[in-house]
């Protein structure tokens, strides 16, 4: 699949959409934004499913949408999961799975039709085919309602909030699968979310929405650390760095990571060997030096440059850091910034408290 | 055949014939209320809901003055046919639609009503047309509606009496309805043949509700 262009424009009497972002071929794009930003609307401008949405989407060499042509939503190739599941109450989960794949447009998918028993293997619904949907947790339901979109081989998927419903049990029941299907995947994910948990466990690209606007449009590592996507402030920054498990200490139940721009990281728990992880690392759990610390107790310490100086607010301030092409960020008191005389490109000793694995 | 067999055949045929008519008109109508935006949807259910409170006589009355065959509506059927809409079975029918007509659409608009945009979206997304995601969907999950608007619509026509007097008159064979039959008995002070009609009108009414309220219940789609 050719990526494909989104240019969205949508006026209601008291909201307007305007977002442009590009879908890409593969992995997940994360719509992000607070309640009431616009993302759940974005996306139902994607699926055909709002009226007098202008702009134009171009999805793989085909126009969905521009001044002439505003495909309905069944002649979109999407998969779409609903944030309550909308699973139909009055069939089976079998028959729901299969609404979608009776309604198949000969020609109109890929032949590689889908695997269904990896698939249900994979989502873990293969003993839910009998029941009834009131017969379903939550978690259970989000699940079929994804295998009920992907069946019908969607040339994307599209998934609005399907955590929000659920309560955190479930949530970290699901977000596993969620990870599996990122991996297994060939299609683009398009997934909505006010969470930005979820977004960095799963997200490789991200819009971030803003009453309505997409103020930025990038890849997940770019979002994080540049101010134009207003995510890389003092209150809640974080980075996402990408590497693979290169050492085990089972003696210390401590792995080794190496991010592809040769930093090493040591993590808590054993992962395999080899293992794609990615590491979540909150700028509040990084601090500076600036010679290298003895007798720290701190694992992680690694060597960079402070290459911007982000945002300040109420006594701190949020530097970026530049280790061999990683960009971390770090959150220190300004006093310290004062007594430590740190200036743009000075040689510094981050040490990172912290840091939280996801596998994917 | 007992005396007043012709009477409850042809007030089952009228009833019959109407709720058929009926689901078939009112079920597209039905949905157009549930689903339309428009301002003037009040107005609209308001002349619809009108036979429930108007007296069968005021209706009847107009139905007489539009059927007759020097009405707008009864003079055309009368070019077309050749026969008069008012006295006639056809003209009962007529006037049985509009007199049940918000028994049916009631209902019906009330399912439509509850099964909501949201699973038709659903539809529609997992690739159903409009008409497809409306019988594969909103009808199975409308089913209720369906039951209740047959069942009060039949139920309501066997009843009718006042609008039949005004346009139908008391023509054996042809509108002279079990409702009729009954007047007509006990006018002639014929005790004996109006209990045996009114009983058996009183336990099919019985009947038709307890039916109505057991299914009603079996039909019940969980969510």
């Amino acid at each position: 699949m050719n990526s494909s262009s989104c240019f969205i424009q949508l006026q209601r009497a008291d909201f307007r959409i305007d977002a442009e972002f590009t879908i890409p071929t593969k992995g997940v794009l994360g719509i992000f934004g607070h309640s009431g930003s616009g993302k759940t609307t974005l996306l139902r401008c994607l699926a055909g499913l709002e009226k007098n949405v202008q702009g134009r989407i171009e999805v793989d060499g085909e126009i969905w949408l521009d001044e002439n042509k505003n495909l309905s939503s069944q002649k979109r190739n999407i998969g779409y999961v609903f944030q309550e599941g909308r699973l139909f109450p009055h069939l089976t989960v079998a028959k729901n799975l299969q609404y979608g794949v009776n309604r198949i447009i000969a020609g109109d998918t890929e032949d590689n039709s889908v695997d269904r028993v990896h698939l249900f293997e994979l989502l873990n619904i293969q003993h839910l085919l009998d029941r009834y949907p009131h017969q379903l947790s939550g978690g259970e339901k989000q699940r079929v309602a994804i295998g009920r979109a992907l069946l019908k081989q969607p040339q994307m998927l599209l998934l609005d909030e399907p955590l929000a419903s659920l309560d955190d049990k479930r949530k970290q029941e699901i977000l596993p699968y969620l990870e599996r299907l990122h991996e297994e995947l060939s299609i683009p994910i398009i997934y909505v979310s006010h969470n930005m948990d979820e977004m960095l466990r799963l997200c490789d690209y991200i819009v971030v929405m803003q009453q309505g606007n997409s103020i930025f449009s990038g890849n997940i590592h770019d979002a994080l650390i540049s101010p134009e996507s207003s995510l890389a402030t003092v209150d809640n920054a974080v980075v996402v760095l990408e590497g693979n498990v290169s050492k085990q200490e089972k003696d210390f139940d401590i792995s080794t990571v190496h991010t592809v721009n040769g930093n090493q990281f040591q993590v808590p728990g054993l992962t395999a060997i080899g293992k794609h992880v990615r590491l979540v690392i909150f700028a509040s759990d990084v601090s500076v030096t600036t010679s290298r610390a003895v007798g720290s107790s701190i694992l992680n310490i690694i060597e960079g440059r402070v290459s911007a100086v982000l945002d300040k607010k109420r006594g701190r301030v949020l530097l970026q850091i530049n280790c061999k092409q990683d960009i971390l960020l770090s959150l220190i008191s300004i006093k310290s910034f004062q007594l430590l005389q740190l200036s743009l490109n000075e040689k510094v000793y981050i040490q990172v408290k912290a840091v939280v694995t996801h596998g994917n | 055949m007992f005396p007043g067999f012709d009477a409850l055949l042809l007030t089952a045929k009228l009833a019959g014939l109407t709720t058929l008519i009926l689901l078939v008109i009112g079920t597209p109508i039905a949905w157009w209320l549930a689903t339309t935006k428009t301002k003037t949807k009040p107005i609209i259910e308001a002349v619809i809901a009108l036979p429930i409170v108007l007296p069968p006589t005021v209706l009847g009355f107009y139905l007489l003055v539009f059927l007759s065959p020097q009405g707008a509506v009864g003079s055309w059927w009368f070019e077309l046919t050749g026969q008069a809409l008012t006295f006639s079975f056809s003209g009962l029918v007529i006037a049985s639609v509009i007199y049940s007509f918000p028994f049916v659409v009631q209902p019906l608009q009330n399912a439509f009503e509850s099964v909501g945009h949201d699973m038709m979206e659903a539809a529609y997304t997992l690739g159903a047309k409009p008409l497809d995601a409306f019988f594969s969907v909103a009808v199975p999950l409308a089913k209720r509606g369906f039951l209740t608007g047959g069942v009060l619509g039949f139920a309501h026509t066997l009843g009718e009496f006042g609008v039949v007097l005004m346009i139908g008159g008391n023509i054996p064979g042809e509108t002279r309805v079990v409702s009729i039959a009954i007047y007509d008995h006990v006018e002639m002070l014929e005790y004996g043949q109006a209990h045996v009609l009114s009983g058996i009108l009183l336990a099919f009414a019985f009947i038709a509700m307890l039916l109505m309220y057991v299914l009603n219940h079996r039909l019940k789609v969980r969510t």
